[in-house]
């Protein structure tokens, strides 16, 4: 065709046709918190379906623990959920001391629940910065709760000798007792605490950038949210008033006096505003328990157990209220040295399963923020 | 009991928000140049308030580490008598999880076991940082330096040796005085019997390595 005959055909284009478009996002990818893929399937930049791949972060732990003695896995527990070392100790040791019969002295206890709540307290501070670092302020909110989370750090320091990888509870009690100095301190940071909270709520809860990309996005329904198994401040931002410690009562929480704060909506700013609440009545249970481990003798922190554990055959579940979810150990013992069965209940991997269903229908921006908001850890997801 | 979170759906001047956290902001700006909270070594552990700088300069000036951190596992020796603690009782490769620890026993002429290592080799690059083999020794004799400083040029470097493990008491009752001050009696209890155990300069530093 010569170039006349070509400009003068009329074009025929009777209908613009779309299709779907693949995105992969991650598994290298800084908003993943992570190794963690998922293959988002675009119309435009609305997403129609995502698509979650696992495993990049697999370690084979349940399988690992099968082959060490029930001591050796507590320095394991703390890899799962490397931000809440302390609580993935908690659910661990419940377990066995099921399994065994083994009492815990009340020091012991009152101490397990001082450092619960300062893990829980450190997980939603760093979680809320992360969060807006998802929605692009970058550095600036994650700097105030990474400066309120050292403060917590230096105190698992002290008593445990390790800021990240406590690995400080034993069967029966505590690794050691609290040092001397670390009550004072440890007030000092509870006292301090709400007014951070405050500075915090004031630097961000009514900012319009935050409420505009929070409200009415993710919404996550109470039936689906319970269909899907979710726990933790997902649960409870979706409006149902589930927490294991108030269920299960378990350790010293049957006797403290808390609340529990429920969102209405179930989007991702009733889960911002449950977590910083959550904060406050873990400031609330911190308050008494520190009252009440003044109560109890100094130096009695671990009870009778013998050297080499060997559990009688049976098995046991032992579940806690982690920052994230019902964090839960299902061992199985044969009566040997090595446990037979070993296995994770991990909160992470299960509040991931509806992510599809929450972020359909949003933007790819959006996206980030539910994951965010969902707060995971991939190690504890893979394990 | 349960309650409700507020979800601030009342008005808002436009923009309040955004002032009140430009607010914040500010005064952490301004309040940067006139209180400097930074932790001084020696001085204060814990920064007080929520104000001021944090920074530590950290190969000038170094926070304090406390007497429980757990560092990388290193052997003990007495001071006066250059005898080294460990009987070579296996507990603590028994309790490594990740079975980092090779002992050997020492044996006399005839063949009988001496308790002590003959060699005593941990490979410090797999090391979890666990404590588990500091909790599992009767002698005192294995527990866990301070040293931040732990990154060496080749892997078998990482290989450490008994002559490389080796510290004086000394040292470890400076750096965590308190766990010392809880262990001392017991370990002390025990080394001297273990010296009765051996014979004459087995299982003792070399003279020249103790006074360096």
């Amino acid at each position: 065709m010569t170039q006349e005959e070509i400009l003068s055909t009329p074009l025929e284009v009777e209908e613009l046709e779309t299709e779907t478009v693949p995105l992969n996002v991650g598994p290298q990818h800084p908003s993943t918190h992570g190794v963690f893929r998922m293959v988002v399937k675009l119309q435009g930049e609305t997403v129609v379906d995502l698509d979650p791949v696992l495993g990049y972060l697999h370690r084979c732990q349940e399988k690992l623990a099968e082959g060490h003695t029930y001591l050796q896995s507590i320095p394991y527990t703390d890899r799962l959920d490397y931000v809440c070392a302390m609580t993935n100790n908690h659910p661990y040791v419940m377990a066995v001391e099921k399994l065994a019969g083994i009492e815990v002295p009340r020091r012991a206890e009152c101490i397990r629940v001082i450092m619960d709540e300062l893990t829980r307290i450190m997980n939603h501070a760093l979680l809320v910065g992360f969060l807006l670092n998802d929605m692009g302020a970058w550095l600036t909110p994650v700097q105030y709760g990474l400066r309120e989370r050292e403060k917590i750090l230096d105190l698992f320091e002290m008593a445990s000798g390790s800021r990240m990888m406590c690995n400080y509870m034993r069967f029966g009690g505590v690794a050691r007792d609290l040092p001397d100095d670390f009550l004072p301190l440890l007030q000092k940071v509870v006292d301090d605490f709400p007014g951070f909270i405050d500075e915090y709520e004031r630097l961000l809860t009514t900012n319009e950038i935050l409420m505009s990309r929070c409200k009415y996005v993710g919404i996550l329904p109470p039936d689906r949210a319970i269909a899907y198994g979710v726990t933790g401040p997902v649960l409870r931002a979706s409006g149902v008033a589930y927490d294991i410690r108030k269920v299960d009562r378990y350790s010293l929480y049957g006797e403290l006096d808390f609340d529990i704060p429920v969102g209405t909506v179930g989007d991702t700013y009733d889960r911002y505003l449950v977590r910083i609440y959550e904060m406050r009545q873990s400031i609330r249970i911190l308050r008494q328990a520190i009252e009440r481990l003044k109560e109890t003798p100094p130096g009695d922190i671990q009870s009778k157990v013998p050297k080499t554990l060997r559990p009688p055959a049976g098995e046991a579940y032992a579940r806690i209220e982690s920052p994230k979810g019902e964090l839960g150990f299902y061992i199985i013992s044969d009566g040997g040295e090595k446990p037979y069965r070993w296995r994770v209940r991990a909160p992470s991997f299960v509040n991931l399963t509806p992510l599809a269903e929450m972020c359909r229908g949003h933007k790819v921006a959006d996206l980030i923020i539910i994951f965010g908001s969902i707060d995971i850890t991939m190690a504890e997801v893979d394990r | 009991m349960t309650f409700t979170v507020p979800r601030h759906d009342e008005f808002r001047f436009p923009g309040w928000g955004l002032l009140k956290g430009l607010w914040v902001t500010g005064v952490h700006f301004l309040r940067t140049y006139f209180l400097r909270n930074r932790r001084i070594p020696g001085k204060e552990l814990f920064p007080g308030g929520r104000y001021g700088l944090f920074t530590v300069q950290y190969p000038e000036e170094q926070a304090p580490i406390p007497d429980r951190y757990r560092g990388l596992p290193i052997l003990l020796y007495d001071d006066a008598t250059r005898a080294e603690l460990c009987t070579a009782c296996m507990s603590c490769a028994r309790a490594c999880p990740v079975g980092i620890i090779h002992i050997e026993q020492g044996t006399d002429a005839e063949g009988k076991k001496i308790p002590y290592a003959s060699s005593f080799v941990i490979e410090y690059d797999v090391c979890l940082n666990c404590g588990l083999c500091m909790d599992a020794c009767a002698f005192g004799s294995i527990v866990l330096d301070h040293n931040l400083k732990t990154a060496r040029m080749r892997r078998e470097d990482f290989r450490m040796t008994k002559e490389k493990l080796l510290r004086p008491i000394s040292y470890y009752e400076k750096i965590a005085p308190s766990l010392w001050a809880e262990m001392r009696e017991e370990a002390l209890k025990r080394l001297a019997g273990t010296i009765n155990r051996r014979p004459p300069d087995v299982g003792r530093v070399p003279r020249k390595v103790a006074e360096e």
